[in-house]
């Protein structure tokens, strides 16, 4: 019988225990999905459980394992998959109503990779509904029912892998995989403490998972620490010729401790961030920043600085990035489920936000998509050029933390002001959260979000969020590393 | 309940008259059955979500594009990969 301490073990640590043999896949596969059975529904975190399939590779790794035929750090490890990737003959809803009978006949590229690398999937976790697509309004909006926050049960997990979200910092599962088009790994890893990585556009195949937006879509792990997050990403990068965006040059290797060595950078003991430099992207005074992630930003600043770090403020060139996501991901979402919504079908969603927000992007002019594409051409070296300058960008992850389960999205969040008083905009060029948000996902860069405090009354996680520049995924893995190594956020548990 | 189809939701959510006239210069393309049903209310909302977007569009519409700015895609020609003449 496991200790339950062990569920909650990060991937690099379940991993050194079965390659030692003290943790048996078959009784951690069995441990983890007594406890998705037990505690999934109060939280709102599954989709379907996949126990049958779960327990064969399990069985199998045990016996390679045992015969010496170690796969890697993955070899053994329980996961969660968001449901919009697809996996042979077990239901993939996409959250989503019209779909809840949907199987696929193949996996997708993602879960072969998996598999290839012993993990074993445990459950299909779940999401809002279309992942989001049409913008909905709030928490409901999917198959599954709202997924809560482990920390705080009457508030959000964050979507749209929300059931990613909620099942990670409960041990649930090992680590789990979810989606971004716009914020959907960094907005649940913020909102329940969670250490997710948004890889680069390109680096991880999107082939197999729901397109919602065929430019902006990217698949990354969601862990209990970076470095899960880098081992995780070595096993599902690479090129994939199914997916006519994957990069010839994606395979990833983390091997942080050898770069720095060639690159003559060896830092020293306590310092790991030594010549690293920083560009801040101050959240600002702003009415839509809750205090307390002012407050805990400004803690993490100096945490970075005590472990070597170089910080100096920054702005994000003056261009209008979320427009430009927007447009992008409106105009591929409707030709995408132009079919869903022109059948009528799209009447079985749940959330009316996101129906109209369908409905309406049908009749998005060509020449504004077109347009849009032309400003990215404009962002890409605009953004680019910053990390000239720095090794990475950081900024909180959101400007307030997760709001309530049964609050629309456009009542006031917690400790902000009420909308008609959050009217303006901001500063033109100021570096806020919202920007770099959208900013980083127009011009496909990597980010990762990991804890970095939490809200006094409600304890309500709060993230902070590292954006590199493209295919240097390593170099936001290690700042965020460098942090967890110094503070004891990504540790906490919930209590359920 | 009021039944509503493709042409009719460019109206509602506006500004889609080019696309509208050119699908009337074509009255061979064969019409997608109209299944969509939308009530007052759900009306209103593609108006407002058509009002929302417009605002957000006000960013993009507003700028002057250089001319040379070409889109952030490349269209390629392929090859055929049977013979090829010497």
């Amino acid at each position: 019988m496991l200790s339950e301490d062990v569920l909650w073990l990060t991937v690099e640590e379940l991993g050194r225990q079965i390659r030692a043999r003290k943790i048996s896949p078959v009784e951690l596969a069995q441990a983890y999905l007594a406890r998705l059975e037990k505690l999934g529904p109060k939280l709102g975190a599954v989709a379907t459980l996949t126990a049958d399939l779960a327990l064969e590779q399990a069985r199998q790794a045990e016996k390679e394992i045992a015969a010496g035929r170690y796969r890697g750090p993955l070899h053994g490890i329980p996961y969660g998959a968001k449901d919009l990737l697809a996996t042979r003959g077990i239901t993939t809803t996409w959250g989503a109503p019209p779909f809840r009978d949907q199987v696929f006949d193949y996996d997708a590229t993602v879960i072969r990779k998996l598999r290839d690398a012993g993990a074993i999937l445990v459950a299909k976790l779940a999401m809002i509904e279309l992942a989001g697509g049409g913008g909905y309004n709030n928490a409901n909006a999917s198959l599954q029912g709202p997924s809560r926050c482990p920390f705080n049960l009457d508030y959000w997990a964050g979507g749209s892998s929300s059931g990613p979200g909620a099942a990670v910092p409960s041990a649930l599962v090992g680590f789990a995989i979810g989606s971004e088009t716009l914020g959907s790994i960094i907005t649940p890893a913020a909102f329940s403490g969670v250490s997710g990585l948004r890889p680069t556009y390109g680096r991880v195949s999107r082939s197999g998972a729901m397109a919602l937006s065929w430019t902006m879509d990217k698949l990354g792990p969601m862990c209990r620490s970076a470095v899960d997050c880098a081992l995780v990403l070595e096993a599902i990068a690479g090129h994939d010729p199914s997916d006519p965006s994957s990069l010839p040059d994606s395979a990833f290797r983390w091997a942080p401790a050898r770069s720095q060595q060639r690159a003559g950078t060896s830092t020293p003991a306590g310092k790991p961030l030594a010549g690293k430099k920083l560009g801040v992207l101050a959240p600002g005074t702003g009415p839509q920043v809750h205090a307390e992630v002012r407050e805990a930003f400004a803690a993490a600043l100096e945490v970075l600085r005590s472990l070597g770090a170089q910080l100096e403020e920054t702005e994000l060139p003056d261009l209008p990035y979320g427009a430009v996501a927007s447009v992008l991901i409106a105009a591929e979402g409707a030709s995408i489920f132009r079919p869903l919504i022109e059948s009528g079908k799209v009447q079985e969603l749940i959330d009316e936000r996101q129906k109209a927000g369908l409905i309406a992007s049908l009749s998005l002019p060509a020449t504004d998509y077109l347009d849009a594409c032309r400003l990215r051409t404009e962002m890409l070296p605009a953004l680019a050029k910053m990390f000239t300058t720095y090794d990475a960008l950081v900024a909180p992850s959101r400007t307030a933390p997760a709001s309530r389960v049964d609050r629309d999205f456009d009542a006031p969040a917690p400790g902000t002001r009420p909308p008609e008083e959050r009217r303006e905009r901001p500063p033109a060029g100021a570096g806020n959260t919202r920007n770099l948000l959208g900013a980083s996902n127009v011009a496909g860069l990597p980010a990762i979000s990991v804890p970095c405090g939490f809200t006094k009354e409600n304890r309500l996680p709060i993230g902070i969020q590292f954006v590199a520049d493209a295919l240097r995924e390593e170099v936001c893995i290690a700042c965020a590393a460098a942090y967890q190594s110094a503070t004891g956020w990504h540790r906490r548990r919930p209590t359920l | 309940m009021k039944r509503i189809h493709r042409r009719q939701f460019a109206k509602l959510a506006g500004g889609m008259v080019a696309a509208v006239a050119v699908s009337r210069a074509a009255p061979s393309l064969q019409e997608p059955v109209p299944k969509l049903k939308l009530t007052p209310q759900q009306e209103e909302r593609v108006r407002e979500a058509v009002t929302r977007r417009d605002r957000q569009l006000a960013a993009i519409r507003n700028r002057t594009l250089p001319y040379a700015l070409e889109p952030a895609f490349v269209f390629r020609v392929q090859r055929s990969a049977g013979k090829r003449r010497i």
